[in-house]
């Protein structure tokens, strides 16, 4: 896989991790009452995990729609976390 | 009619309430009462709201986060725009009555503006002062600049100040000093010195000769020694000078006048820094050769290294202070004529004095400052220049100061600093010998100890209390002094001098060489009489002590010259005084300074200090001595003798200091603070609110553990209370959720539980209520911990406790359910004593254990071989504490004029619960009586209710509306998109390029403007924002920041306030989700946060503004059923003005409250005020009310037909055929007590019920039962609790023994549960000799009718005698539990409301939401929720009725914006969504059509939409969509986390 160090903001791709090579992409939907509170709370109190996890907010995990999971797989996550 | 048709009282009352107490009871209270239109001032003693709550980690029974639950409370209730929270605040004072009161308040300092204070953080990071954390109840420390938790409201830090420290009071300069020693513990030493030169230019100077009065005042001095601040200081300077000198960047000249000091000292020094800081041009006129003044010339080089000197002015003067050395100012005319707008004259005392006694103008007799000044002048020439310059040259031919002294016998006369200096100088430049005589007796000499003790360690001998008659000389040359000796000495306040000589003492001190130290003046030649500068007779400048304004306008003097000789903190002091005075002349100020307040000096006590160090947080240890050079190094040389501290001996040393003030006043954080939010001369200020109500929540204090001393709490580590316990298993506690013991961290694999500490004992005779839960609970969480720890739930819990007290819904299931499932093991008895094990700090619990139930079942036995004394080990004790109430709450009862009990709880009545003895206050929570989180929800609404009935005609008075400017259309425009990143001072700045962010959300499609701000909240970034959206013509906006949890609202509202639609705004979260999280990785959270902020834009592009309905509300109410929960609910809300239908099924109103004859009364009150509670009476009263109301409509033998609609709308249908629009309803409709055939009920009349029981009582002709057999827990109630049971035996039996003392009562109970104050009907049941016997459900009481005349025959095991035993009862009654009536499970379905597993009406949530349904607009109060006591009834129904309250007082109820939306035309009418829907929302109907038009589509009503998106996802046809979360707009988000919006080409080749 070719890897971009440029700062070229059209052109950066998928995560903009440079050289740090290739990252397993995680992305994470949280219900915004409970588990993207408790992301927050990690936050406060500085619990580490890698950046490659994004949160995205639902308002409540049954919002999530399979076609959520599958775009998210078929524009390059390696993996999906649901928590709420 | 409207709702406030009240009549109006006379004076209208104040549409505003006080509710005192920020926790979880006052923030309902407070919320309630704004959602109804009243103003509100909560006020919280402590720096944010939350109470309790805020600390506890889950909630039983349903194991609910509790800060979970709380924060969305709490952000409400900090974001309402009629609520004022006052942090930090207490109450005063009362005055006034019901509807117009006035509050007096004392509002404590926090030093933080909130208004300006972001909630960075900053200031904790740099604060040095550790204090424990209260919030983790002491577990770790937290710094003086805090934030009590993390999701605190409000959300901005305070700064915790006990008030000067004794140290900086002392101080005449205010020098900081505990700021500077908690820097220097800290080995922040740079920051020291920033700290001192703020009050202090002198640092290197008055760490080694200032007479330190700070010392004297500090609190150590209660401990051992005081602290060695001036060393302290002293090696601060020491370690700067150690390091390259960084070059002094000059001041500009931003003021056009100049001005003039003359005389180079320290004051004169001190006003140039300062005004030269100010901008002004500054020349100093020195007439001596080098700057310093005395500091240079009057101290010697063995106390004060010249270079030392020189450093210090060197700083000042490279300000930009021009110095004119050699240059004497012989006429200010001359000075005001070059120019200067304003002349300083600071010449100091440089003139020293003989007495006037024959011989005193020998010439071998010195004067000290001529002396200490020749010789400092003479070094300066590197010992080539043996004569002074000056006058002492001009003598000519006098011989050279050394000369005089060198092989001499040199006498100084005099006692104070200055004449110890001149004898130790004396020594160093090679006298014979060296002695000193003084006026004064050796304890009263004025020269430091220390001096004089070095003094005589160099060889000086001392000649105290002479009095000096005549200098004895032959042939010119001096041979001695004459004295004689002083029996008496002191000086009048008008400076004279009293003395008493000894007759006959006269003698003569033999020396060759006098040196006079007996004072010093200023030298005030250059002033002429006609200067017009006045003079005064000790010749010192006549100045106006505030402003140091001289006589002559534009010419001020300060220091020695107008004091005499004084030290040189003073000098400063002046310098800095006379500075800002100079200032405020030139800025045509008044010249008087303004009033500053005093700031209270914290005087330690003896007592305080001996508790803490009780408490180790204070050990002794004496003061690190000073390295000294040795004595035989010291004659003949000038080196320092004083060598300073090593880093070591510093940080040691400061690590004594006692931190009095808490806030050390260091100042880290006020150059810390981007906000400039900072301001550590706040001062407390008592303030006046008018309030036309008030509702005391202020809470209970756990029960001071430390006093149970036989627990070893405070002695051993391993014996914590049960808030720590809460502490460590918060995820956010001090060990991260973790449990972990105190002595090691190891992870306790065996914690015991002691229950009712602080309850239930010689010192409370009431039970807490709610320590047999949170055991139940922490135990159970303690056993999950472990699970999840990977230690396969290895710990084991052992509770120890006399009755387990699960009275509550739920609260049965929950205990068992601990028990089996997660294997607690339970004891029923106190431990007989606890001791640690000082090897392992282990816990050895004695205790007696009994096992009645399994072994020897069956075999009678005395033996007591079931019940043996048992030691076992534990990691981990666990104190349940109870409930108190504290001396403050006590207090502020006293204060506010309402009746407590002998405990300090608040009293009131069975008929008024929340009505505490004055009118017009109420009272929620534990300060009635313990009580859990549902109950002090509960009261606290109905306190609210109570107030508003009170203050109905003013609501909306006193309210506040926002109001915006109309909303631009942005249809058909192309995303203009701003981003503007923030820095959140370093919280995001400091862990990844935020303005590198900036520019690459600029090159992302439709961002038209994107930009870094250091706080993008903050008030001045928050209406630029407004103006870059109105001036760009943004129509989208996304912030990268914090969390849109906190900051969603404010920047919606920032939308808004620059017209755009609030939906139009997107957050990125990258600081709680990115710089936080990844702070040791620069570069991958910069990408994150491009990541992030790429999603945002993606969304932003297509958001769509939201339009949100309203709907007009009906503003009457309909409560279904009449018992005491109906009417008081119905009379609650007509009162307020509310219309309310009240429907009752039979044809009377009174419900259960028709068989309650007579109550026990288990409060405990002071004087007693009003006669017995008769709820009959009370029946009456309230009935006929009832019946009176003009806005109640009574429907008796009615019900509930059908119902329809949504909250505020509601279309409902009796079975009398009554049609009422209402907007609320309330359910009420109670319970039934259970008449089942346990126990032989029905098969014989001495069988009865209690309710049976007490209509028998309450008959006049009862036939005296002899003996009385009750039971406890029947039928259904050995599933669940019904609460009511054991109090209403125990009320039932008291009532007997009054009736017949001779009858004998026996309860068989399995646990009784008189939770809270009805402990002391237990209590008084067994004083009056009622018998208990305990059973088990494996054992169960036999009743036996043998046949219907025969006795009826209990068998029942007795655990104590180990036996069974059998009882004849005359009357057997049974305590049968309230059950929900026939019928509701109808109304539930009718309603679409759900019930419990044991058919009751279920709440919304078990602590948080008690009397509401989960449907909007239902409420719910009394037995239908769950059985209560009457005074819980009330106040459930009246919080049922300010529920519902919330919701008529508003004109319209408006619908969620986020809502499900259903396309019709993609509708095939499946149902998913219907049976998708938690809510009911979606319905069916024919009236829309679907696919195809065919009729039958899903259509969501808005009102009832909760906006969860279920449907939405579920709908399979894609029919429905989620506003604002569409998926047109949720999907380019989703793809934006991987994929950049354009990809190139050939990225997508690679891809392909």
């Amino acid at each position: 896989m070719e890897t971009h160090t440029t700062e070229d903001a059209a052109t950066t791709p998928a995560g903009d991790f440079g050289e740090r090579g290739p990252e397993v992409n995680i992305v994470a939907f949280c219900c915004q009452a409970c588990a993207y509170a408790a992301a927050d709370l990690a936050g406060a109190l500085r619990l580490e995990y890698p950046p490659a996890v994004k949160i995205i907010e639902l308002p409540c995990t049954g919002k999530l729609d399979v076609l959520y999971l599958l775009r998210a797989f078929e524009a390059g996550a390696d993996g999906a976390l649901v928590a709420g | 009619m409207t709702p406030t048709d009240c009549p109006p009282a006379d004076p209208p009352p104040i549409g505003a309430v006080l509710v005192v107490g920020g926790g979880i009871a006052g923030i309902q209270a407070s919320l309630d009462l704004a959602e109804q239109g009243f103003k509100v001032y909560l006020v919280e003693s402590r720096s944010a709201i939350g109470g309790h709550m805020a600390q506890l980690d889950k909630t039983f029974p349903t194991n609910d986060c509790a800060m979970c639950t709380l924060s969305p409370r709490l952000v409400e209730t900090g974001r309402h725009l009629n609520i004022e929270i006052l942090t930090n605040t207490e109450v005063l004072s009362l005055d006034g009555q019901a509807g117009n009161f006035t509050a007096r308040l004392r509002r404590k300092p926090r030093y933080i503006d909130p208004l300006k204070c972001v909630g960075c953080g900053d200031c904790e990071k740099v604060c040095p002062i550790r204090l424990p954390d209260e919030f983790n109840e002491g577990l770790v420390p937290r710094r003086a600049a805090y934030r009590l938790y993390p999701q605190a409201i409000p959300a901005a830090y305070a700064i915790e100040k006990k008030g000067v420290a004794p140290c900086r009071d002392a101080c005449p300069a205010g020098q900081r000093a505990q700021g500077y020693i908690a820097l220097v513990r800290e080995g922040r030493y740079a920051d020291a010195l920033r700290v001192i030169k703020e009050d202090n230019p002198f640092p290197g100077i008055c760490g080694r000769i200032c007479n330190h009065r700070c010392e004297l005042a500090c609190n150590r001095n209660l401990v051992d020694e005081p602290l060695n601040i001036h060393a302290l200081k002293r090696f601060v300077a020491d370690w700067a000078y150690a390091r390259p000198r960084e070059p002094v960047q000059p001041v500009p000249h931003t003021r056009p006048e100049r001005v003039a000091i003359i005389g180079a000292g320290p004051c004169g020094l001190t006003a140039a820094r300062d005004l030269v800081s100010l901008g002004y041009a500054v020349t100093v006129f020195e007439a001596l050769p080098v700057a310093g003044g005395m500091l240079r010339v009057g101290i010697p080089e063995y106390r004060l290294p010249a270079w030392i000197v020189d450093r210090e002015v060197q700083d000042i003067v490279d300000l930009g202070v021009e110095l004119r050395l050699n240059t004497t100012v012989n006429n200010l005319d001359d000075v005001f004529a070059e120019g200067f707008a304003a002349v300083l004259i600071a010449v100091g005392a440089h003139e020293g004095r003989k007495l006037p006694i024959p011989g005193a103008d020998l010439p071998d007799v010195l004067v000290n400052t001529q002396f200490l000044r020749d010789v400092r002048l003479a070094e300066l020439d590197d010992g080539r220049r043996t004569r002074a310059d000056g006058q002492a040259s001009v003598a000519g031919r006098r011989p050279s100061t050394r000369e005089q002294i060198e092989g001499k016998r040199v006498l100084v006369l005099g006692g104070g600093n200055v004449a110890v200096d001149c004898a130790r100088t004396a020594v160093r430049l090679g006298a014979a010998s060296v002695a000193l005589a003084c006026l004064e007796a050796r304890a009263k000499m004025p020269a430091h100890v220390e001096e004089i003790e070095a003094a005589e360690a160099e060889g000086v001998t001392l000649y105290p209390a002479r009095s000096f008659k005549q200098i004895v000389s032959e042939a010119g040359r001096v041979t001695g002094v004459a004295c004689v000796d002083v029996t008496f000495m002191q000086f009048e306040p008008d400076g004279t001098l009293t003395l008493e000589t000894a007759p006959g003492s006269e003698h003569v001190i033999a020396c060759d060489t006098v040196i006079f130290s007996i004072g010093q003046r200023a030298g005030l030649a250059f002033i002429p009489a006609d200067a017009g500068v006045g003079v005064t007779r000790q010749q010192t400048i006549a100045v106006n002590p505030n402003t140091f304004a001289a006589t002559r306008p534009g010419v001020f003097a300060a220091g020695d010259a107008t004091t005499g000789t004084a030290f040189v903190i003073e000098a400063v002091a002046a310098g800095h005084k006379a500075a800002a005075s100079l200032h405020r002349y030139l800025s045509g100020e008044p010249l008087e300074p303004r009033f500053a307040p005093d700031l209270p000096v914290v005087k330690l006590t003896r007592p305080e200090v001996e508790a803490r160090l009780a408490r180790g947080e204070v050990r002794p240890a004496p003061r690190v001595p000073m390295p000294r050079l040795p004595v035989e190094r010291r004659r003949g040389s000038f080196a320092e003798v004083e060598q300073g501290y090593d880093e070591a001996q510093a940080r040691a040393e400061a690590a004594r200091c006692l931190a009095c003030g808490l806030c050390s006043e260091c100042l880290s954080c006020v150059y810390v603070c981007g906000a400039k939010a900072i301001n550590h001369d706040e001062v407390e200020r008592v303030e006046e609110v008018g309030v036309g109500a008030v509702i005391l929540a202020p809470g209970y204090q756990a029960y001071t553990a430390a006093l149970a001393q036989e627990f070893g709490f405070g002695r051993y580590p391993n014996v914590v209370t049960a808030l720590q316990f809460e502490r460590l298993l918060s995820a956010s506690g001090p060990t991260s959720g973790h449990i972990r013991r105190p002595s090691d961290g190891a992870a306790p694999r065996k914690i015991a539980f002691l229950q009712c500490v602080g309850s239930r004992d010689q010192t409370h005779d009431y039970c807490s209520s709610v320590c047999c839960m949170y055991a139940a609970k922490q135990a159970i969480m303690a056993v999950e911990h472990a699970k999840v720890e990977g230690r396969g739930g290895q710990v084991e819990c052992h509770v120890f406790f006399m009755d387990t007290r699960a009275y509550s819904k739920g609260y049965e299931e929950y205990y068992r359910r601990a028990e089996q499932k997660y294997g607690v093991k339970y004891h029923r008895c106190r431990i007989s004593a606890l001791r640690e094990d000082p090897a392992t700090r282990d816990l050895l619990v004695r205790y007696a254990e009994s096992e009645p139930w399994t072994a020897d079942r069956g075999q009678p036995s005395l033996k007591t071989d079931h019940c043996s004394l048992t030691t076992d080990h534990f990691d981990l004790v666990v104190l349940s504490v109870g409930m108190e109430i504290s001396e403050s709450v006590r207090k502020l009862g006293r204060d506010l004029g309402v009746e407590l009990d002998a405990y300090g709880f608040c009293h009131t009545t069975l008929f008024a619960p929340l009505q505490t003895s004055r009118p017009g206050v109420y009272v929620a929570g534990p300060f009635r009586e313990p009580k859990d989180i549902p109950e002090s929800v509960t009261e606290a609404s109905g306190a609210a209710a109570a107030a508003a009935r009170q203050l109905a005609p003013a609501r909306h008075t006193l309210t506040r509306r926002r109001d915006y400017p109309p909303e631009r259309s942005v249809d058909g425009e192309p995303p203009r998109i701003g981003v503007f990143v923030c820095h959140c001072g370093a919280n995001i700045g400091g862990y990844l390029d935020a303005p590198g962010v900036a520019a690459y959300a600029r090159a992302l499609p439709g961002v038209v403007h994107a930009e870094a701000n250091l706080y993008t909240c903050s008030q001045d970034t928050v209406a630029h924002l407004i103006e870059q959206i109105r001036t760009l013509g943004l129509n989208r906006v996304v912030v990268a920041a914090c969390t849109p949890r906190t900051h969603e609202p404010l920047f919606q509202d920032t939308l808004r306030q620059a017209g755009l639609n609030p939906y139009l705004f997107e957050m990125a979260n990258i600081r709680n989700q990115c710089s936080w999280p990844h702070a040791g990785d620069w570069d991958g959270a910069t990408a994150k946060a491009r990541t992030l902020v790429r999603m945002a834009v993606a969304r932003a592009a297509e958001l769509e503004p939201v339009q949100t309905s309203s709907v007009p509300v009906q503003r009457a109410a309909l409560v279904i059923g009449g018992g005491a929960a109906g009417l008081s609910a119905a009379l609650a809300l007509a009162e307020q003005g509310f219309p309310v239908h009240l429907v009752e099924r039979e044809p009377e109103l009174g419900g259960n409250l028709r068989r309650v004859f007579y109550l026990a009364e288990a409060s405990r009150r002071l004087p007693v005020t009003s006669g017995p509670p008769d709820p009959q009476t009370f029946l009456q009263e309230i009935v006929s009310r009832v019946r009176d109301h003009p806005l109640i409509t009574v429907h008796l033998s009615a019900e509930l037909a059908d119902t329809a609609g949504f909250k505020g709308n509601f279309v409902s249908r009796l079975t009398d055929g009554a049609e009422i629009r209402h907007g609320a309803t309330i359910v009420a409709t109670g319970g039934v007590e259970y008449r089942g055939p346990e126990y032989g009920y029905g098969q014989d009349p001495r069988i009865v019920t209690q309710q049976q029981f007490e209509a028998l009582l309450a008959g006049a002709h009862l036939p005296a039962p002899g003996l009385v057999v009750m039971i406890q827990c029947i039928g259904p109630a050995e599933k669940f609790c019904a609460r009511l049971c054991c109090a209403i035996a125990l009320k039932n039996a008291l009532k007997l023994k009054a009736l017949n003392p001779q009858a004998q009562i026996t309860i068989l109970y399995r646990d009784l549960r008189t939770y809270g104050f009805k402990e002391r009907l237990y209590t008084e049941a067994r004083r009056q000799g009622v018998r208990f016997i305990r059973y088990e459900f494996d054992r169960r009481p036999v009743v036996e009718i043998p046949a219907p005349q025969s006795p009826i025959s209990v068998h029942v095991w007795e655990p104590i005698l180990g036996q069974d035993i059998r009882l004849r009862p005359d009357l057997l009654v049974l305590s049968t539990p309230v059950v929900p009536p026939p019928g509701a499970r109808e109304l539930a379905s009718r309603l679409k409301v759900p019930l419990d597993a044991d058919g009751f009406f279920q709440e919304a949530h078990p602590k948080l939401r008690p009397v509401d349904f989960a449907s909007e607009g239902l409420f719910l109060a009394g037995l239908a929720h769950y059985p209560k006591f009457l005074d819980e009834t009330i106040a459930q129904a009246q919080a049922a009725a300010a529920r519902a309250a919330g919701l008529l007082a508003q004109a319209s109820v408006r619908a969620e914006a986020r809502i499900a939306v259903v396309d019709p035309a993609r509708c095939v009418g499946c149902l998913t969504c219907v049976r998708a829907c938690p809510y009911d929302a979606p319905k069916v109907s024919a009236a829309f059509n679907g696919v195809g038009g065919i009729a039958g589509a899903a259509f969501i009503e808005p009102a009832l939409c909760r906006g969860c998106g279920v449907c939405a996802a579920e709908c399979p046809a894609r029919a429905i969509q989620l506003r604002h979360y569409r998926d047109a707009e949720m999907l380019p988000k989703i793809e934006a986390a991987f994929k950049s919006q354009a990809p190139p080409p050939e990225a997508s080749l690679v891809r392909a």
